[in-house]
């Protein structure tokens, strides 16, 4: 049975999807998400999750929700104003040269939209092209698509072979979740839908949701459009991590506190570490 | 290759100004009101996109972040202090 979950903000919207997540004995099954307005959170929940994952790092590899946000878009890289995208896709592909060994891997979500591997073994820049069309005739409403997953990847990038090639697809763990981006464009409003394969909502959701929020902010921003609604459709979704029962209980207890997410660099000099996992654990 | 201590903080205050897509005086001024170059944080992120303009303005390479601490390249001073014993290692 597939589900259809709607929530105004970021937080709402999760807080929904955990909910029927939490009630399928095995996950949801093709689950849909509608975010009203991806560029709203709700620091409650957002704190809630923190501190649950925050009590969970000691067993297990966390990274915090600015983390996982960052491999969509990374914030502190995009400072708008005159050349900022031109500046951001440089900055991001050249970062991208010092991701070396494991750490390497597949890559990003956002190396895989500023330089997607083609077939010819070059790389081409997806954002960059949607953001020309959306700059230029904007007769066309369907035409900005990004795919994540690459046909045809050596061995090297094994995880990325995931749902690539049924014929030598034997993974069944391991990024990218993330598989497709569809952007619409209708009455001077951006939208998109995210397609993931696999969403875990304890440690993945939330963090993903902020971070596709911020790349529709940048389309938006760099071509003078607004943004619109956020759809993410997984095909299995998942707790991810124990505690779910814990934390949905305390997440609904602590919403209520709707905030505009970051959508840029903070000053000069000024860091991010107050967006770090919390690192005492929570007393149960 | 021997570059002396200041020698490495312009390369990477004029890195760092043509990621951040300001002047160098820019973030002279921005690590003076931060309280100097150990209180000016760097974003592991940005840190990135330094580490591959010094590799390229010095002609070193530098370790990636996967090889290191988050608190060995995101400021000022740890990033200098990252370059300079590569340098003279050249």
């Amino acid at each position: 049975m597939a589900d259809f979950v709607s929530g105004t903000d970021i937080g709402d919207a999760w807080l929904n999807a955990f909910a029927v997540v939490r009630s399928r004995p095995r996950g949801a099954v093709n689950l849909s998400v509608e975010i009203k307005n991806p560029l709203i959170e709700d620091l409650g929940i957002r704190r809630e999750i923190e501190l649950h994952l925050s009590d969970l790092q000691r067993d297990k590899h966390v990274q915090s929700v600015h983390t996982v946000a960052n491999t969509i878009f990374p914030i502190a890289q995009y400072r708008p104003g005159e050349g900022a995208a031109e500046r951001f896709f440089v900055n991001v592909i050249s970062g991208g040269t010092v991701r070396r060994g494991n750490a390497a891997g597949w890559g990003t979500y956002i190396q895989r939209l500023v330089a997607y591997p083609t077939p010819d073994g070059e790389t081409t820049n997806q954002l960059e092209q949607i953001l020309a069309r959306l700059r230029g005739d904007r007769h066309w409403a369907d035409i900005y698509e990004a795919p994540i997953m690459a046909l045809g990847e050596g061995a090297a990038t094994s995880t990325a072979l995931l749902h690539a090639d049924v014929r030598t697809d034997s993974r069944r763990r391991g990024g990218p979740c993330l598989a497709h981006l569809s952007f619409t464009l209708d009455d001077g409003r951006l939208s998109l839908a995210a397609l993931y394969r696999h969403h875990t909502y304890i440690d993945r959701a939330y963090g993903n949701f902020v971070g596709l929020g911020r790349l529709m902010n940048f389309l938006a921003n760099e071509a003078g459009l607004e943004v619109g609604n956020l759809l993410v459709v997984t095909g299995h979704a998942d707790d991810g991590l124990p505690g779910a029962a814990k934390l949905l209980s305390a997440a609904i207890a602590a919403s209520g506190e709707p905030t505009p997410i970051e959508l840029q660099a903070r000053p000069l000099g000024v860091g991010w570490h107050d967006l770090d996992l919390p690192e005492a654990a929570r007393v149960a | 290759m021997a570059l002396t201590r200041q020698q490495v903080r312009e390369a990477l205050i004029r890195v760092l100004a043509s990621v951040e897509g300001y002047n160098p005086s820019d973030i002279e001024a921005a690590i003076e009101a931060r309280g100097g170059d150990g209180n000016y944080d760097l974003d592991s992120k940005v840190a990135e996109s330094v580490i591959a303009g010094l590799e390229v303005v010095l002609g070193v390479r530098l370790p990636g972040p996967s090889e290191l601490k988050r608190s060995q390249y995101t400021s000022i001073d740890s990033l200098i202090r990252l370059v300079l014993p590569v340098l003279s290692a050249v």
